[in-house]
């Protein structure tokens, strides 16, 4: 699909211009209101849009949804309440003719003997599941999936994930994801296109973006901190205030980039460390919680920074809201990507 | 005099009518009083008309309520605000406008005054908003990514119309039909205004009710009870509908 893309929601604009192949499976990311949602309702022809959109080479920005050769999964699925599960496969085959195919389609996502519930009587997993049999039963070309486990709880979403993987793994079409969590970037997607304010921000591979975040909100969403600054007689001065050092400086002053650090890669202090850390400044504990095992501590000072330790550390330190502490981090653990 | 005693004479203000017609009615002459030709002619033409009217209402209404609820266009709120007229519009002075548009001098001489199609308008007329506007409502509720979902389903605007918006507004629909419905049954001023009131073509129920009244009352009370007990049905019908959809 190769897309040359302005889409218009109201006033808002989403320009997007890239191009991407069969199997590829991209996750379209971003904070609320960069414009995912509106890309892939202008892919589908659900909002106008302008430019041109080749999908195996027709531009088909001037066709009806119906003969795109899409398929769209909005949030929470949007299954129709009154038809069964089979029913609403089989809504896109139509109708009733296409009820052997659409009970294959439920068999394939295992949820086969649900075929005669109604929504209502189906959980939020198994509804999800029937959403994406209905969208691929039409075989598209392209498959829109606009954050299909955001609304599920633990349990579900690791099933539904690991559902949807077998199916991305055997569609042979073009799937854009739209996700607020990482885990689905690593586990799902092979592509990344970063969207902030209606503008393409990074548009890459996964360990493109894992390495090399260009935005502070991407640098975060990979688990780490990101920090708009500029080179200046070999140190990194934040945008934000305060200074870093990196191992490795692009050369001359003046460079704009971002300086990543990860989050496990900030220590804690009770006093100012003697070590070998090349950046080191005071800050106070804002806020604690425990993500996986470890604990993260969100933390004011100059820059105010994540830092990821382990629940033993936290507890040796007696941190706490409030607490004054130094942040180390090793000049070998910050990453400069030049904007 | 405190709110509950207002109150108090509210209720009584609005049962007491009711409870009198109740108390007057001959019921052990009503058996004979409801079967009398006049009657079963008058019930006959006034089933006719409202169901000819509901029916009307229907078929312009249900895509009336639609456009008003999925299309955006310029007017849009004068729309509506016509389409609302009828409810507070005195019902002789929709008679009167009948008759100067479909009358036999109207602007479309379609000489729809003084005939039965011309009593089945004219309910039509201040049944319609009734329906129009439940069903909008209905649809204004239900998200409009099912119509989204559908068209990328490959459906067309008709059939998503039939398969997806209109099984979701079912109790909706039901419920602003019997409304309709009720109204058209009562109907009175648009009527005789605009139809005139011919035994037999036009002379619905409630025209026969006020006739009667003045030469035979027990008649006219037994009519009155008759289609006061229609009300009633319509009402509980709706009652249990509200209970099913909660």
């Amino acid at each position: 699909m190769k897309a040359d893309l302005r889409a218009h929601a109201g006033t808002f604009t989403v320009d997007v211009t890239s191009e991407w192949t069969a199997g590829d499976v991209v996750a379209v990311l971003g904070p609320n209101g960069a414009g995912k949602s509106t890309f892939l309702r202008a892919i589908a022809g659900l909002t106008e849009a302008t430019g041109s959109l080749r999908i195996d080479g027709v531009d088909v920005l001037h066709k009806p949804p119906a003969s795109r050769g899409i398929g769209w999964v909005p949030q929470d699925g949007a299954l129709f309440p009154h038809l069964t599960a089979l029913d609403n496969v089989a809504f896109g085959l139509r109708g009733r003719r296409g009820r052997p195919i659409a009970q294959r389609w439920l068999d394939r996502f295992g949820i086969g003997e649900l075929a005669n519930r109604r929504p209502g009587q189906l959980s939020g997993g198994q509804a999800q599941k029937v959403a994406l049999a209905r969208a691929l039963a039409r075989d598209p070309k392209v498959l829109l999936l606009d954050e299909p486990l955001a609304a599920l709880d633990v349990e579900a979403r690791t099933d539904v994930r690991r559902s949807l993987r077998a199916h991305l793994g055997e569609f042979a079409g073009l799937t854009m994801l739209v996700t607020h969590d990482a885990v689905d970037v690593m586990t799902l997607a092979n592509r990344v296109l970063a969207l902030d304010d209606g503008a393409v921000v990074q548009d890459d591979t996964v360990a493109g973006v894992t390495i090399a975040p260009r935005t502070p909100w991407l640098a975060a969403l990979m688990g780490g901190n990101g920090f708009y600054a500029r080179t200046a007689a070999g140190a990194l001065n934040l945008d934000g205030g305060g200074a870093l050092v990196a191992a490795e400086m692009p050369a001359g002053d003046g460079v704009e980039v971002l300086a990543v650090v990860p989050a496990h890669a900030v220590a804690l202090h009770r006093s100012q460390p003697e070590g070998s850390a090349r950046n080191v400044w005071p800050a106070t504990v804002r806020d604690l919680a425990v993500v996986g095992g470890r604990v993260r501590v969100t933390i004011d000072g100059t820059p105010a920074v994540l830092a990821d330790i382990t629940t033993a550390a936290a507890a040796d330190l007696a941190l706490g809201e409030g607490v004054d502490v130094w942040a180390s981090v090793k000049a070998t653990e910050v990453t400069v990507v030049v904007l | 005099m405190s709110l509950t005693t207002a109150a108090v004479v509210g209720v009584a203000f609005l049962l007491l009518p009711l409870a009198s017609l109740v108390d007057r009615t001959p019921w052990h002459a009503l058996p004979r009083l409801l079967t009398t030709s006049d009657s079963l002619t008058a019930l006959r033409l006034s089933l006719e008309c409202s169901l000819g009217a509901l029916a009307l209402s229907l078929v312009v209404g249900v895509p009336l309520a639609w456009l008003l609820a999925r299309v955006d266009f310029r007017g849009k709120s004068i729309l509506r605000a016509a389409v609302t007229l009828p409810l507070v519009l005195p019902p002789v002075v929709g008679g009167v406008s009948l008759l100067l548009a479909f009358g036999r001098n109207g602007v479309v001489p379609l000489s729809l005054s003084y005939t039965t199609r011309g009593a089945i308008l004219a309910e039509a007329f201040v049944a319609l908003p009734f329906l129009v506007l439940a069903v909008e409502g209905a649809l204004l509720a239900v998200d409009e990514r099912y119509d989204d979902v559908a068209a990328t389903l490959g459906s067309t605007t008709i059939r998503t119309f039939f398969r997806v918006t209109m099984p979701m507004v079912l109790p909706a629909l039901a419920a602003g039909s019997a409304l309709a419905w009720a109204r058209a049954l009562g109907e009175f001023g648009a009527t005789i205004t605009f139809a005139g009131n011919l035994p037999g073509t036009t002379q619905t129920l409630p025209l026969d009710v006020y006739l009667t009244l003045q030469n035979d009352p027990d008649a006219a009370i037994a009519l009155s009870t008759l289609l006061l007990a229609l009300s009633l049905v319509v009402l509980v019908a709706m009652r249990s509908r509200w209970r099913l959809t909660r």
